[in-house]
């Protein structure tokens, strides 16, 4: 619970970053969207049982629906189908030993 | 009992879907709220970012170059109006009328948020400074931005001229050649529904037209860079390069009404 709710505000940080302080940073326009950076890198590092990477998708996703204009949950729903994704594909077809789960 | 599990999964999955379906419902609000409590720390990044960017990349050559820029920008600005001017004196010669150039009421926002994915920008300044849906932004130098599409008691966002579902009435300057800019994404512009036999030319200033009622007219959007002609469109098509540029825009102004 307590990670959740630290993703939940690493999340929120991250997308308030990318439209204001990385944009001063990044030149031509290209800014790196670190919240699906942080939803992928969670979904192959965590743990099988948990679902913090899921929810901290579906949380991000939410952000960036906020923020964009666009229709809500649009990105919600894709960055949390994403998360479950690379759950099950690498839990089930893919046998990394040096991926220590945490 | 594992089609009982996947069944509740399932439908907890069902839930979350329909939940966020459901806020689009009431958009607005969500967002309103979420700008509202998020635009102290973003407005301080913001500053904090551009103060860094300017520290490490050259500050003053960066402000004396976008003083150039704006200078240029105001001289062909005159220079676009003396032609309208001109040809407006020979008609008024013709048809003994008077014509008097139209001036706004505009508000100054500052430039809070920018999603540069989606060529949004979020201004500091809503429905308390005057500021309402459909309203027309445009930057110093007369240069159309976009337009407000959601207005919040504080707080506005706008979506560009260059955004994929922006048109925006055009002509070039020079002639009385007419279309549609349309946003393409991504800060960039194509000058559509040109008929065939209109000349079009590689560094023609395109403007507003007032044909659309959402710009004024003659307000500049930008340069034309690429011809595109294909036979059997009836209409010629042409990229237009942008005069706003989005990486230095903090400052925006919104036309609230007109006054004669």
């Amino acid at each position: 619970m307590k990670q959740t709710i630290i993703l939940f505000l690493v999340f929120y940080v991250f997308a308030i970053l990318q439209m204001s302080f990385f944009v001063h940073l990044f030149p031509n326009g290209l800014v790196p969207n670190f919240i699906i950076l942080s939803v992928v890198l969670l979904s192959i590092f965590e743990h099988r049982d948990s679902y913090a990477s899921f929810l901290a998708a579906l949380f991000g996703g939410f952000l960036l629906d906020v923020f964009s204009g666009g229709i809500i949950g649009l990105w919600a729903l894709g960055l949390g189908f994403a998360s479950l994704f690379i759950k099950i594909v690498l839990e089930d077809y893919v046998r990394l030993p040096i991926l220590k789960k945490f | 009992m594992r089609n009982l599990i996947l069944r509740r999964r399932f439908g907890v999955l069902l839930l979350v879907i329909l939940s966020f379906l459901s806020l689009n419902l009431i958009s607005s609000q969500v967002r309103e709220f979420a700008t509202s409590i998020s635009s102290p720390l973003q407005a301080s990044l913001w500053q904090a970012g551009r103060s860094i960017s300017t520290f490490f990349g050259g500050g003053s050559l960066r402000t004396e170059n976008e003083i150039l820029r704006q200078e240029n920008f105001a001289l062909v600005q005159k220079v676009i109006s003396l032609q309208d001017v001109e040809r407006e004196n020979e008609e008024l010669r013709r048809m003994l009328d008077l014509g008097l150039t139209e001036e706004f009421r505009m508000v100054m926002a500052d430039v809070i948020g920018k999603n540069l994915g989606e060529d949004v920008i979020t201004i500091r300044g809503g429905q308390n400074q005057g500021i309402q849906k459909g309203m027309s932004v445009i930057a110093s130098g007369t240069i159309a931005v976009g337009k407000v599409v959601e207005s919040f008691s504080d707080h506005a966002r706008v979506q560009l001229i260059s955004a994929d579902e922006a048109r925006t009435d055009a002509q070039i300057a020079e002639t009385e050649t007419t279309g549609v800019v349309r946003g393409k994404g991504g800060q960039k512009l194509m000058l559509d529904l040109v008929p065939q036999e209109d000349e079009l030319g590689v560094g023609d200033m395109v403007v507003t037209s007032n044909l659309g009622g959402v710009f004024p007219k003659n307000l500049l959007i930008g340069e034309i860079t690429e011809i595109l002609k294909a036979g059997s469109d009836p209409f010629q098509k042409a990229n237009v390069k942008p005069f706003f540029s989005l990486k230095s825009l903090e400052t925006v102004f919104v036309i609230t009404s007109l006054r004669p």
